[in-house]
């Protein structure tokens, strides 16, 4: 009976210890350090490089964008223009764009949001959310950031969720 | 309570209770050392994560030495520079770093060949900054540093 015992005990110990250590090594792996997967490092160089190629907009009159412009410049005239009550589908080649610059930045497993409000006192509302809303549940990874120009109400969200948990595009 | 000679005890009575015991005692013993052993390794790769780190922000304040707008002028990204750096701060040549152009187009700008025999024990850290390109564009470069 007392063999019986400290097999119990014994096997309670291992039980334990093999706990302890699969938390640890779950804790190790969270810990990496890869801005690609980092919400805020990627909307911080996002916002201040180039589109990279010329794009042209249909608005009241064909308007051509540079590929020079950064892109913060280029989401702040978007977001005036919309306030404005311009359509958001003559936008569509820059938000594009915009989506084709966030999947080369980040991580190839993750499936980049990027998301605009107009946050005035309490209310706030969604300008726009590219390349569609947000649908997918479980882990997501996000940062937001106040556009840095002057008098502006206008809050950006990134989200990122790992490609596995994104849908295709409904 | 009676005493006679009928009562059986030998060696072959206590193997049962000599199985349980021996099996108890080797689960413990083989249990703490594998987890010894998984501490070590875990403690390796958090200091390996430090160096990586540490390596990772002497690059960065290299590159971004001439920059007071902290954007890389990519042209003068040389591979050289940044070995000989971190081959000073780790003592050896245990790592390879990469610098690559993500956007607006994929270049390798700068990368050290990595061992063909991969180590047990590695520990790798990324930076993305933006880099001026030839054309006046503004880009993103993302920089790795991996050590092992």
């Amino acid at each position: 009976m007392d063999a019986v015992v400290f097999f119990v005990i014994a096997i309670t110990i291992s039980s334990i210890l093999f706990f302890y250590v699969d938390d640890e090594v779950f804790r190790s792996a969270e810990r990496s350090d890869d801005d690609q997967s980092n919400p805020g490092a990627i909307l911080k160089v996002f916002l201040h490089s180039s589109l990279g190629a010329d794009i042209v907009l249909q608005l009241n009159g064909e308007v051509r964008i540079p590929g020079s412009s950064e892109i913060v410049e280029c989401i702040s005239t978007e977001l005036e223009a919309l306030a404005l009550g311009q359509n958001l589908t003559d936008f569509s080649p820059l938000n594009d764009r915009l989506i084709i610059v966030l999947r080369s930045i980040c991580s190839p497993v993750m499936e980049p949001f990027l998301m605009a409000i107009n946050a005035r006192g309490e209310k706030s509302d969604e300008m726009f959310s590219i390349p569609r809303a947000i649908t997918e549940s479980g882990t997501q990874l996000a940062s937001s950031t106040r556009l840095p120009s002057s008098h502006s109400s206008y809050l950006l969200i990134l989200v990122l969720v790992p490609s596995s948990n994104a849908n295709p595009a409904s | 309570m009676r005493r006679d000679d009928v009562g059986v005890a030998g060696f072959f009575e206590d193997l049962p209770v000599l199985v349980f015991i021996l099996a108890g005692t080797l689960t413990i013993l083989i249990s703490f050392v594998s987890v010894s052993g998984a501490i070590q390794s875990e403690e390796r790769e958090e200091n390996l994560g430090i160096l990586a780190n540490r390596s990772l922000d002497l690059i960065v304040v290299e590159l971004l030495l001439d920059s007071p707008a902290a954007c890389v002028n990519i042209c003068s990204v040389c591979e050289t520079e940044l070995r000989n750096m971190i081959e000073e701060l780790l003592g050896g040549p245990c790592f390879a770093i990469s610098v690559v152009m993500v956007h607006p187009e994929l270049k390798w700008l700068s990368n050290t060949p990595v061992p063909e025999q991969l180590p047990a024990h590695a520990c790798s850290s990324s930076r993305l900054l933006n880099g001026f390109t030839d054309d006046g564009r503004i880009g993103v470069l993302l920089v790795r540093v991996l050590v092992w």
